[in-house]
């Protein structure tokens, strides 16, 4: 049966972020390097759109910590690296923010 | 036997500028010019099954537009041909009785047809708004 994509939360070094509008989460992103390991120099990303500023910030930059993302069909866990958010203020619209997470594990 | 319809159209006087027409259709239109219902849609993952979406109003006004809401569309017949912009007070009676927010309302002419045809009457159509 489909799942709802609603009362989903997301952490990442333990805070929520907050209004999350989208969760993209792609595990893999390259083939495994070793013929016996899943060791490869990309893991997986993920990507996140938010209304609040939420882990959204310069401070964050770079940080490796544990993202969790439950709710609505929606399960992960491990560890990931925040390698980039934008924040975008558009006319007669809120301001939204996005953050990739690296994964690393 | 004749009987009484009571919702339909006959006895409508239709007078603007001091004007009578003798209008064969008439179409009265209000809208809330300013009913706005462009939101900007803030739903979000967190929010449970069966919640109510969330939405905010627009952070800016809308530009006044100019518009009433109210306007007045009718089919005469007759040679008289209603100048665009022309400006007066519009009165709808039906059975005797003023139809209430449009008439003793100050109309302008916002678009005017005459249409002479062969074999036929010389017709006109004209939109008023009308203040609100």
């Amino acid at each position: 049966m489909a799942n709802y994509s609603a009362g989903v939360t997301a952490t990442w070094n333990s805070v929520n972020f907050g209004e999350v509008t989208e969760i993209s989460v792609t595990h893999g992103g390259a083939l495994p390097l070793a013929r016996a390991s899943t060791w490869t120099l990309d893991i997986g990303t993920i990507e996140m759109k938010c209304l609040t500023t939420a882990n959204i910030s310069t401070a964050n930059y770079g940080k490796r910590s544990l993202v969790t993302i439950a709710g609505g069909g929606l399960a992960y866990r491990g560890t990931a690296v925040l390698e980039k958010f934008t924040m975008a203020g558009v006319v007669n619209d809120v301001t939204r923010y996005a953050v990739t997470l690296r994964v690393q594990g | 036997m004749p009987f009484e319809t009571p919702h339909d159209g006959s006895g409508t006087v239709l007078t603007f500028g001091g004007t009578a027409y003798t209008v064969t259709s008439v179409v009265v239109s209000a809208t809330d010019p300013t009913a706005a219902d462009d939101k900007i849609a803030v739903s979000h993952l967190g929010q449970t099954v069966g919640e109510t979406a969330k939405t905010l109003d627009l952070p800016l006004a809308g530009a006044a537009s100019g518009e009433t809401g109210r306007s007045v569309t009718f089919d005469y017949i007759g040679k008289t041909f209603i100048a665009d912009k022309s400006t007066g007070s519009f009165v709808l009676t039906i059975g005797g009785t003023a139809l209430s927010g449009v008439s003793s309302k100050v109309g302008t002419v916002t678009s005017s047809t005459l249409t002479l045809a062969t074999q036929d009457a010389i017709r006109g159509q004209a939109t008023i708004k009308l203040e609100r």
